[in-house]
């Protein structure tokens, strides 16, 4: 085995931005800085944050490695060095091959052109020769499935189609070094299934892939090791793929509160925000982390927006502490939800916990928050927003409550006695 | 193949020219994409490169011939603007897109790598396409108005290849610079455009007064306006002095381009 990928010690640092429209900044603030004596183009400490701290590692040919990590951990900035859209701040990286990346299937997509302008568009986007898109062009098409299409513009495809058209480009491609960011999370589940069966083709070719993703299953069906980062560093670095997966569901799961908040004002970029998630007592104080099962506790969800949402896919999952799911609950359940008194900007909405119904235990409850059809804020895959609760004892539950069988459901029922 | 990525590299004029020169094919394809969006986009397609001179001709000429009473050598106004016209368009779309080349394609250039000089390169590539087009109607317009051009129209491919890369230079100059601060591509259209009255585009150099006819040596575009007259009207070929002027300058650009465009990419990248 050779070794095809090499990183040393590399750190990423990037300017801190305050506010949503800061992203770039006009030459008169440079100017009236200059005149004001005031650098805003001065490197501060504070205003530096490192996105990448200290990582290192070397990747052999034909590893399949996925990247796992949560949100703001360093994941993209990784891949983003790796294929040379950005430089590191420090450290340095040898690869012994082509590096071909996938950070977004669709690079350089045009509504106007046709199916098949876009292919060669985007096939030498991502790196391939004119002569080699023409020799793949057929598969390409047919593995989309888009054969009829293929001189409409782009525009007038269903979003599938495009989808898919996009991602059959990517699929030919045949760098020694594969790159991909989180592209399988869209498109219809027998599209994903046939990317993946493509992608474990390609790595049993031999190719190197680096594979990141806030699906587990696919991570665990795919890569044969896993880098595990967290907070700008390495946390696990293993072959075992599978301990190396609850390493990192045990950093998701590990909150011990009733109580989330969005800190770090992360998805700042996404149409719906979330602000803080907590359970909450009758009075609406936050409930303490141990409760007994008759009392009444909400869960409340406060998040932002924009404009006015007529749809929004908000909620919770519970789970016991082992991982099991045993429900979830969304507010587009009822059918009575009352979507035109939904506020623009803020909005707290909240619904009762079915305490009674649960068994003495621990539970996490995590937050999802989604516009469908939209943006996907938290999944279930990825949501950080978790809080934990523990059940001891029921008032309601007579003194043979079978407490040993540890049932997933464990309603409180009132018997009647027929006449 | 071995490929180092590191927080700085040295900075090679070489190896700069030699990764652009191995991005050719992209380059082109690029290029052949601007041009089809373009025209699909145009209701009326191809026909608007033969109708967009014509047009300006006809309003040049009332404007500037008939009520303001300019001057033009001799020539017919029509002939005469448009000969000078044309390259400025070409120019000033090359320079205008390629400085917004960098912040439209934003969302290409943070998802995948290529060497980003090519995006201002391809813009005057896929804009000669139009001067040509336009270049061929001026040829015919000439005829139809008894002006026929002498065997140094030949020369028009290449004083385009000129105008292409000045444009290209200070394309390299203006796209990072734009996408760090955004109200640069605010500016700039304004700019070119008060630079087309400092050319002499619409008026021939001669209505200029006398003692300040020199200030057009420096200015790189009034000797490449002035090399187009020559070609297609067979007017007098620009001095010596402005031909290395327009050198000297050209390469200054040039190679100060890629330097910024190389020192300005990786923040531009992280900003944009």
């Amino acid at each position: 085995m050779s070794v095809i990928i090499e990183a040393k010690n590399i750190g990423k640092d990037y300017f801190k931005r305050s506010g949503l429209s800061a992203n770039y900044m006009t030459l008169r603030d440079t100017l009236g800085g200059l005149v004001t004596g005031k650098k805003l183009n001065a490197p501060q400490q504070n205003n530096l944050f490192s996105a990448l701290k200290d990582v290192s590692f070397t990747i052999e040919k034909g590893e399949v490695v996925g990247v796992i990590g949560r949100n703001g951990a360093g994941k993209s900035t990784l891949l983003k060095i790796l294929s040379q859209i950005t430089k590191p701040t420090r450290g340095e990286v040898i690869l012994h091959g082509r590096v071909g990346s996938l950070l977004e299937v669709g690079t350089g997509f045009h509504p106007e052109l046709s199916g098949r302008e876009n292919i060669f568009m985007n096939g030498s986007i991502l790196g391939m020769t004119q002569e080699e898109i023409r020799s793949k062009f057929d598969e390409i098409v047919d593995f989309a499935g888009v054969e009829e299409f293929i001189d409409m513009p782009v525009k007038r495809y269903s979003s599938g189609m495009r989808m898919r058209l996009a991602f059959s480009v990517a699929a030919f491609l045949e760098p020694e070094i594969m790159v991909i960011d989180e592209v399988l999370s869209v498109g219809d589940s027998f599209f994903r299934k046939k990317c993946l069966g493509k992608m474990h083709e390609v790595s049993q070719q031999g190719r190197t892939i680096l594979f990141v993703s806030h699906n587990l299953d696919a991570v665990r069906a795919m890569c044969n090791r896993i880098i595990f980062l967290e907070d700008g560093l390495i946390h696990t670095d293993s072959k075992n793929v599978p301990e190396a997966l609850n390493a990192y569901m045990s950093v998701l799961f590990d909150t011990n509160s009733t109580h989330w908040e969005n800190k770090e004002s992360e998805y700042s970029n996404f149409p719906v925000r979330p602000v803080s998630f907590f359970i909450s007592d009758e009075d609406g104080k936050v409930a303490p982390p141990v409760v007994s099962g008759d009392v009444n506790l909400d869960i409340n969800i406060i998040y932002e927006t924009d404009r006015k949402l007529g749809d929004l896919q908000t909620g919770y999952a519970l789970y016991k502490d082992d991982g099991t799911l045993i429900m979830f609950s969304s507010v587009r359940d009822h059918k009575d939800f009352q979507w035109d008194s939904l506020k623009s900007n803020q909005n707290q909405i909240k619904t009762r916990l079915p305490l009674d119904q649960l068994e003495d235990g621990h539970y996490k409850i995590q937050l999802f928050l989604a516009i469908p059809g939209e943006a996907s804020v938290l999944t279930l895959q990825n949501s950080p927003a978790m809080l934990s609760l523990s059940v001891e004892g029921n008032e309601l539950r007579g003194p043979t409550w079978a407490n040993k069988m540890r049932p997933a459901w464990a309603p409180v029922q009132k018997w009647e006695i027929c006449e | 193949m071995k490929t180092i990525i590191k927080p700085q590299i040295k900075y090679s004029l070489a190896d700069n020219l030699a990764e652009i020169w191995k991005y050719k094919e992209l380059t082109y394809t690029w290029a052949v994409r601007e041009v089809s969006i373009r025209y699909k986009q145009a209701v009326i397609g191809t026909l608007w490169v033969i109708l967009q001179p014509l047009i300006a001709a006809g309003i040049y000429t009332f404007i500037f011939s008939y009520l303001a009473k300019i001057p033009s050598d001799g020539a017919p106004y029509p002939i005469f603007v448009l000969s000078g016209l044309i390259l400025w368009q070409f120019f000033s779309r090359s320079v205008i897109d390629g400085a917004n080349s960098m912040v439209n394609n934003a969302e290409v250039i943070t998802k995948v790598y290529f060497p980003r000089q090519i995006l201002p390169l391809s813009v005057p590539l896929a804009a000669s396409i139009d001067a040509m087009v336009a270049y061929t109607v001026l040829f015919f317009l000439s005829l139809f108005f008894g002006v026929i051009p002498g065997i140094t129209i030949l020369f028009i491919p290449v004083i385009i290849l000129a105008a292409a890369l000045l444009a290209f230079g200070i394309g390299l100059w203006m796209a990072p610079i734009n996408g760090i601060y955004r109200d640069v591509g605010i500016a700039l259209p304004f700019l070119v455009h008060i630079m087309m009255f400092l050319t002499p585009v619409i008026y021939p150099v001669s209505f200029a007064p006398e003692n300040l006819q020199w200030l057009f040596y420096l200015n790189p575009v009034a000797t490449l306006i002035e090399l187009s007259r020559w070609a297609v009207l067979g007017t007098d070929f620009p001095s010596l002095q402005a031909i290395g002027i327009f050198i000297v300058v050209l390469t200054l650009i040039l190679l100060g381009g890629l330097r910024v465009f190389q020192k300005l990419e990786t923040t531009l990248i992280d900003r944009i």
